[in-house]
């Protein structure tokens, strides 16, 4: 009889071999299909347009970057959201400052948003931050840290609006709506979002990503570490061999099949 | 060779609701930027101030610190007594974005009915 295991064991076993690449290469040989390109350095980069280096602050682009390719989320729909909620962190409103490193909710403005990407934490903006924060990578970090805010936003328009994961620009426009409210208000700031992210994003892009990940088949984050992302898929470190970065890829491509003890995955699990 | 439609809004009916629609902006932007409340926008009818007193959008930071401004109205009639009306709306923002609301004759004037984007 097989023993049917849940996927976390899979996930837990991913992030043991990014850890112990040396030991575990050999395994992952078995695991990889034939895949092209190597995907070293950050490994974020998507064509962004000439407005958009001109226009971003040069690290929050780089973080829009990574947390788009992370959550699957087009990065530019992150932009747009930071243009129009603190103009990417450059408003003097105190709500607004971006501080790295910063912990806990911080400076809210009247509403009880905070940070560049004006997360709720507490009163009408409600308490995002407070049902969102256990999925952060680390949980201390407030909405004034840059990297935490956008990563609460994806947060905001995943959980809570419940958005779809990797769709183009334009089938994000009711989750951003959600993100600021209801009525006609919220229509046009969604409609400046939109189009901020289409000028953000340049000609031809269309989808989240970068081209380094998506060759690769699996989210790339920047360091020597992986990530599990809150899609439950292992992102895999930018700076790690080849081959560990493909293992991790093809965990993800079987992670979602029953697994048994001497059984494998797929239809012979299933029986 | 056919006879002409007449328009289903007379061009000074039309003139009107174009005037109105314009007044509608200036206060609708003023509300839409947390300059104003909603009882302050102009020209709606009862079932619109409803809803804008009733939904709960933030005004954020960037808008409150921009100055919208209108590049473009325009009003298209549509059948006898309802207008449609597109604005252009730029703030400082980095693009400009539209802005689309229905105009109803009622009792004789011309009220904004429905706002939702362009």
């Amino acid at each position: 009889m097989a023993i049917v295991m849940r996927r976390r064991s899979v996930r837990v076993l991913m992030v043991v071999a990014a850890g112990f690449p040396l030991l575990l290469a050999g395994g992952a040989a078995l695991l990889t299909v034939v895949m092209g390109g190597t995907c070293t350095g950050s490994g974020v980069g998507d064509a962004p347009s000439a407005l958009a280096i001109r226009d971003i602050p040069a690290s929050f682009l780089r973080i829009y970057e990574q947390v788009g390719a992370q959550f699957k989320i087009p990065w530019g729909v992150l932009a747009g959201i930071g243009q129009e909620e603190c103009d990417q962190g450059r408003l003097p409103d105190p709500s607004c400052t971006p501080v790295p490193g910063a912990t806990g909710p911080g400076v809210a403005n009247f509403a009880g948003a905070s940070g560049p990407m004006q997360i709720g934490v507490g009163g009408l903006a409600g308490n995002e931050y407070q049902s969102l924060r256990r999925y952060l990578p680390d949980p201390s970090l407030g909405p004034h840290d840059p990297t935490t805010a956008v990563e609460l936003a994806a947060l905001v328009l995943i959980r809570d609006k419940g958005a779809p994961l990797g769709q183009p620009i334009d089938a994000y426009a009711v989750y951003v709506r959600a993100y600021n409210g209801s009525g006609p208000a919220a229509d046009a700031y969604a409609a400046r979002v939109l189009a901020d992210a289409h000028a953000y994003q340049g000609v031809g892009t269309t989808a989240f990503g970068p081209s380094c990940s998506a060759a690769l088949g699996t989210p790339i984050v920047p360091g020597t570490r992986a990530r599990i992302l809150p899609s439950g898929d292992a992102a895999a470190p930018a700076d790690t061999p080849t081959v560990v970065q493909r293992m991790i890829a093809a965990g993800n491509r079987i992670d979602r099949f029953p697994y048994s003890y001497a059984g494998g995955h797929g239809a012979v699990a299933q029986r | 060779m056919p006879p002409r439609l007449r328009p289903p809004v007379s061009g000074s009916n039309l003139r009107l609701a174009s005037r109105v629609a314009a007044r509608f902006l200036l206060s609708y932007l003023k509300f839409a930027y947390g300059r104003a409340r909603a009882t302050s926008v102009e020209a709606v009818t009862p079932g619109l101030r409803g809803q804008l007193m009733r939904d709960r959008a933030q005004v954020t930071p960037a808008e409150r610190a921009r100055h919208p401004r209108v590049v473009s109205l325009r009003v298209l009639g549509t059948n006898p007594g309802f207008v449609i009306a597109t604005a252009s709306v730029k703030d400082e923002g980095i693009a400009a974005y539209r802005l689309r609301f229905a105009l109803r004759e009622e009792g004789g004037r011309w009220l904004v009915s429905d706002v939702q984007e362009g």
